[in-house]
């Protein structure tokens, strides 16, 4: 079973990548500030604690009482409690002989190894239970003999405290309000972010309008531009389903109406031959209404491709070519003559193949149904003609033509041109589908009526048609 | 076949074959397949076929 991993908001991960980074900044900011103020601190209490020692040092000297081993501390007891003065802390002091024996002083104050240096020696000591911080000083005039002056930590902890407090608790205060703008500020400018989220989760499916969006950043603007292009696109394909469903459902009515009929009357003959006769009316009912769904697709994938369509060099003379063969044997059977003209050398335009061959389809096939010459003698000619502004792509027959007054109308659909209607065949969709995929391609349809009779349509290509002629291609 | 391709195998490098030469060679080819059940066809514009009489 699987299990959805909730992940942070976007509000909350944006906070946590500035906040955590700017907290340790100042955390390591604000101890190396501490110690380096702490370190120059000590060294004052240190330098004082020093010029004491070296004060008592500077009173001893060579006594002329042998019991006290050769020195003596030449001070009073209230040049000495002058000395130990402080307002804050507790001083003590001794001065031992060489053998660590107390000569003067506080008794048993004395560093736990006494060694010979040449500088003085701070260190932390214990003294009637309290620790103290000490210095040791070692002098060798007029004799060998060691100072020890300790002194309690009161002002240094006291200091510490107080840096710490002066220090960090505005800094911890300004980095409260700095995350609460932060905070704010993010969600100021996440804001339209979760409008969008609340528009497009309340969407009715059956809504594609564009969602409202307020464009504070250009993030927002083009994340909006790409869902409202994104829900275009979408209207635009349901469209087209739905026309396509439509017309389907609509068009497909006539053509089983008439199988039905057909069916019907056969099943109420026994003659074999009714049979045979209503099952080819059945055959052909059959195959026109393929035909128009055939062409409805061709349609809708039409207006779907709009958006995706790529062009590339296409060699017109090919298709027209490949065309003809193509409806060769179809022509045969109908009795007409389908040729082709200008296809002797290369013609390029910039264009689909795809595209091209369905028009070319649409056009021979719309030909060959309606463009028949009433005396038997019909010709169809497929031409390529090029200009050095404009490449054209006919289709001409000799059959009875379109009136001048139709001839504007019959590219659009379901307008059929008088024969189809005497023909009963077709639902006027071809032209439609040619001037579809010919707007897709950037080029014009053109409908005029062909000489001395019968009809052409041509589509033409303008302006970026690249013509080669036949010594500069290869292929 | 093309009247294209047909024009550029029977021409010699110095010289182009015209489209009349070439109608004189089809005509010659049409007389000898005469009898032997295939046809050669103008397809207008485009070319000719060979394919089997009717």
């Amino acid at each position: 079973m699987m299990t959805t991993k909730l992940r942070p908001s976007l509000r909350n991960r944006l906070l946590r990548h500035v906040l955590l980074p700017l907290a340790a900044t100042w955390l390591v900011g604000s101890a190396l500030v501490v110690g380096i103020a702490l370190y120059f601190a000590q060294q004052a209490f240190d330098r004082a604690l020093i010029d004491d020692a070296y004060s008592i040092a500077s009173h001893v000297s060579r006594s002329t009482d042998a019991s006290h081993g050769g020195l003596e501390l030449r001070l009073t007891a209230q040049e000495i409690s002058t000395v130990l003065y402080d307002q804050n802390e507790s001083l003590y002091f001794a001065v031992l002989r060489a053998d660590g024996s107390l000569l003067a002083g506080h008794p048993g104050l004395r560093p736990e190894n006494l060694h010979e240096h040449f500088t003085p020696v701070f260190d932390e000591l214990e003294y009637q239970g309290r620790v103290l911080h000490s210095v040791t000083l070692h002098r060798h005039n007029p004799a060998d003999f060691y100072v020890v002056m300790a002194q309690t930590t009161a002002s240094r902890d006291s200091l510490i405290v107080r840096l710490l407090t002066f220090s960090i608790i505005p800094q911890l205060l300004l980095l409260g309000l700095l995350a609460t703008w932060l905070h704010r500020a993010i969600e100021r400018d996440l804001q339209p972010l979760a409008e969008l989220e609340s528009a497009v989760d309340e969407r009715d499916a059956q809504d594609l309008t564009p969602v409202p969006v307020t464009a504070t950043t250009r993030d927002v603007q083009r994340l909006g531009q790409a869902i409202n292009a994104l829900l275009g696109r979408i209207a635009a394909s349901v469209q087209a389903q739905r026309e396509f469903s439509g017309n389907v459902a609509h068009e497909l009515r006539t053509p089983l109406a008439g199988i039905r009929a057909l069916a019907d009357y056969g099943l109420r003959h026994n003659e074999p031959q009714v049979w045979r006769e209503q099952l080819q009316g059945i055959a052909q009912s059959q195959e026109r209404a393929s035909h128009l769904i055939d062409q409805l697709l061709a349609l809708a994938l039409a207006d779907e491709a709009k958006q995706t369509l790529e062009k590339t060099e296409v060699f017109l003379d090919t298709l027209v070519s490949e065309a003809v063969l193509r409806y060769l044997s179809k022509a045969d059977a109908a009795g007409v003559d389908l040729g082709a003209k200008g296809i002797d050398h290369a013609v390029t335009v910039q264009g689909n193949a795809a595209l091209i061959e369905g028009i070319l389809n649409n056009l021979i096939d719309n030909a060959l149904r309606y463009g028949r010459a009433s005396n038997g003698e019909s010709h169809i000619t497929v031409s390529v003609t090029q200009t050095p502004a404009t490449v054209s792509l006919c289709v001409t027959d000799n059959g009875t033509g379109v009136p001048a007054t139709q001839l504007q109308q019959i590219s659009q659909r379901w307008v059929q041109g008088s024969a189809g209607e005497a023909l009963k065949a077709g639902k006027g969709l071809g032209l439609a589908i040619v001037g579809t995929y010919a707007k897709l391609l950037g080029a014009r349809v053109e409908v005029k009526s062909a000489q001395p009779q019968g009809l052409c349509v041509c589509v033409v290509w303008s302006a970026n048609v690249a013509v080669h002629p036949l010594h500069q291609i290869s292929r | 076949m093309s009247k294209r391709v047909l024009s550029d195998k029977l021409s010699g490098f110095d010289e182009a074959l015209g489209d009349n030469a070439l109608e004189a060679f089809i005509s010659r080819l049409r007389k000898k397949l005469a009898d032997s059940g295939a046809v050669i066809r103008t397809l207008r514009g485009i070319g000719y076929v060979l394919e089997e009489q009717a």
